[in-house]
């Protein structure tokens, strides 16, 4: 499922997504298309994460009185500007984790990942890995975002569920360790 | 095999630090090996802790190991451990010792797992079959031994000493030592002072094939309690002072006055001195009380113990020869009779071993031939603290004793209450497991050859192990002790089989019907 488009970058890892709305695509992305952890591919090859996420209203919170309807027809600029915009770390390509050589490009497409893409990205000599987590450590939200990947994973990988939690027990305490140094 | 990298220098120059991620072969007491300079140093291992630092919440879920959480994360590196060394330096054959090059290890060096051959060679003084008693095989081996061998030449001169709490297996290990020096291959002379009565098992050695060759099969006697005798004549005016108790100085004063005149004698009994000092109060009638007095102390000391005796006693011959182990059963005797018979029979062995090397000995005082002596309990015999006849005699043959050849084994199981002189003489020391703080002070100030990181690891020692150092090996080293071919006559007692047996026979003998095997559970 497509949710977006990528209409930037803050660095060679970390890419701006602008979730696409009503008559941009067939099937608007819903917000849990686009939370927190959700693996993405961009493009064809590169394999990224929904790192964080950001709204823009152009018109900073002013009060538009009338419906929906009203508002197409009379001011439908004001709809078409406010923006729900994503952030994604690129963490691999499908054939590996890692740091990616070639980046995506602006109007590069963003799909949601199925569970066979997902799976066959961790299984890295048919064991598990999940060696891309130093890249989202700066992230704001990492121990958050590590607790999603974890749940995503222990469904696809339930036999692994217990080290998983470790994974996740580790992030957590980290961010704690650093907040309440 | 390499099994790791020089990382750099440890505390002390001599030591060093090497990493690795083989942990299997990491046994604290364990050698390893580096070339450096166109030399193979050996080296002790000494600490070994992981140096690959998990974050502690990943020992939270006991089931999971911190590595396998690793591992997915990516980190498919194995743990690295760093491990230190004492370098004790490159064997040199001809002079069959380790000389320390000084040259510290450059940083990358390889360090390699040392090979049994190089152990086998470089731990021992010796490995040729003569001179030789194999005690054990290296502790830290487990796939191929690697035997150990105590250099007889260094027991028997420079003296020995079995330290060890009680169950350890002090005993065991010194009947090991014992089957060693009567094997054919050293055919020692050996005297033991058993204070237990546990060592006559020994006995099995004179018809087991092991201890024999074509023309030489090992002599065993154990003398019971009442067979030790003392003569008389043997002790000196000082030992008769010294074992009567609460002496005044005119007690003293007659007594030497009437062993004079007995002096010379060739034979002197408890009558004659009787009578000699009834003779002195019969002249000096002002000294009656006091010979009544110290008449009633000789009667009291000498006359009422078993082991004095005017005219028998145990000749030095019988006691020692070549290929001979003779057992002194000490084990009805008290802490006095005890000490008296091991002051008496090493004062006669040392006269009799100095005249000898002089040429000027006579009769039952000529002993051409080195003897081995143990001592077990030696704290009994050469207390730290408190009286025994014994200690000085005990002293001077473990400071002199290496001239005119008497050897000297040490054992005991509370190191700290043995005289620290005693034990600072002993040049080679096996120890087995000590848990006593104190005992382990006493070791470390008075046995010269322990040092630090093996103070560490008695605790840890279990029964049968045991760390040997000094004269008589290259280095310490940690050994598991060997079986014993003889059985083992100090065995602890398992007492609730031995109650239950007791009643169980006496029940029979009452024609009762057996002990119910269902018993009951005692709740509080």
């Amino acid at each position: 499922m497509e949710i977006g488009v990528i209409i930037g970058s803050e660095s060679h890892m970390k890419y701006v997504v602008k979730v696409f709305k009503e008559n941009e695509v067939k099937e608007v992305p819903k917000p849990e298309d686009c939370s927190l952890g959700k693996f993405v591919k961009i493009g064809e090859k590169i394999v990224g994460i929904i790192s964080n996420t950001t709204i823009i209203d152009p018109d900073y919170g002013r009060r538009i009185y009338g419906n929906v309807e009203e508002l197409k027809m009379f001011i439908p600029d004001y709809l078409d500007e406010r923006e729900k915009l994503l952030s994604v770390v690129a963490i691999g390509t499908k054939e590996r984790q890692g740091v990616i050589s070639s980046t995506p490009f602006v109007g590069d497409t963003v799909r949601l990942m199925e569970k066979n893409e997902i799976k066959s990205f961790h299984e890295v000599d048919g064991k598990l890995r999940i060696s891309y987590l130093p890249y989202l450590y700066e992230e704001p939200l990492y121990d958050a975002i590590v607790s999603e990947i974890v749940e995503e994973l222990s469904s696809i990988f339930p036999e692994r569920k217990s080290v998983l939690e470790g994974v996740r027990k580790m992030a957590i305490w980290q961010r704690m360790k650093e907040v309440y140094k | 095999m390499i099994i790791g990298l020089v990382k750099g220098v440890g505390e002390t120059p001599n030591d060093f630090e090497f990493v690795t991620s083989d942990i299997s072969k990491m046994s604290i007491g364990d050698f390893v090996t580096l070339e450096y300079e166109g030399m193979e140093i050996v080296s002790r291992i000494t600490d070994c802790r992981p140096i690959t630092d998990y974050p502690p919440i990943m020992y939270s879920n006991p089931e999971i190991s911190p590595s396998e959480i690793a591992l997915i994360l990516g980190d498919e590196e194995k743990e690295l451990y760093l491990v230190t060394a004492t370098i004790l330096g490159y064997y040199d054959e001809e002079r069959g010792e380790f000389i320390n090059p000084r040259i510290i290890p450059p940083q990358g060096a390889r360090v390699k797992y040392a090979s049994e051959e190089l152990l086998v060679k470089c731990l021992n003084r010796k490995t040729s079959r003569i001179g030789t008693a194999h005690v054990g095989y290296m502790l830290t081996r487990r796939d191929i031994e690697v035997p150990v061998y105590l250099d007889v030449s260094a027991i028997t001169s420079e003296h020995l000493c079995i330290l060890a709490s009680t169950g350890s297996g002090k005993s065991y290990l010194a009947g090991v030592i014992v089957e060693e020096l009567l094997s054919p291959k050293n055919m020692a002379s050996v005297l033991i002072f058993d204070p237990h009565g546990e060592y006559h098992t020994l006995t099995e050695m004179m018809s087991k094939n092991e201890f024999s060759s074509e023309w030489y099969s090992p002599q065993v006697e154990v003398i019971p309690p009442e067979k030790i005798k003392i003569r008389f004549s043997e002790l000196e005016v000082s030992d008769i002072s010294a074992s009567l108790p609460e002496m005044s100085e005119r007690m003293e004063m007659l007594l030497r006055r009437a062993y004079e005149r007995i002096a010379n004698e060739p034979i002197i009994t408890r009558a004659m001195l009787k009578k000699a000092i009834e003779e002195i109060a019969n002249e000096k009638p002002e000294m009656s009380n006091t010979a009544s007095a110290l008449l009633w102390r000789i009667n009291r000391s000498f006359e009422q113990s078993r082991i004095f005796d005017d005219f028998e006693h145990l000749s030095l011959q019988r006691l020692f020869s070549p290929g001979k182990c003779t057992i002194l059963d000490l084990s009805t005797m008290g802490d006095w009779e005890q000490q008296m018979v091991a002051l008496i029979v090493l004062r006669k062995l040392l006269y009799a071993r100095m005249a000898t090397e002089k040429g000027i000995a006579k009769g039952e005082n000529y002993l051409p031939y080195p003897v081995f002596v143990i001592l077990e309990e030696a704290h009994r015999f050469a207390p730290r603290s408190g009286e025994s006849k014994a200690i000085s005699i005990i002293r001077r043959i473990l400071a002199e004793g290496r001239k005119f050849g008497i050897g000297m084994c040490l054992i005991s199981q509370r190191p700290s209450k043995i005289d620290g002189d005693v034990l600072s003489q002993c040049m080679t020391s096996v120890i087995m497991r000590i848990v006593n703080p104190s005992d382990q002070e006493s070791i470390r100030t008075s046995v010269e050859s322990v040092g630090r990181e093996v103070l560490k690891e008695l605790p840890g020692l279990t029964k049968g192990q045991a760390i040997v150092s000094g004269r008589a090996v290259n280095t310490t080293v940690m050994i598991k002790v060997r079986e014993r071919v003889t059985s083992h006559g100090g065995e602890s007692k398992n007492a609730p089989e031995e109650w239950r047996k007791y009643l169980e026979n006496k029940r029979k003998e009452e024609t009762l019907p057996p002990i119910e095997e269902d018993i009951p559970v005692l709740r509080s």
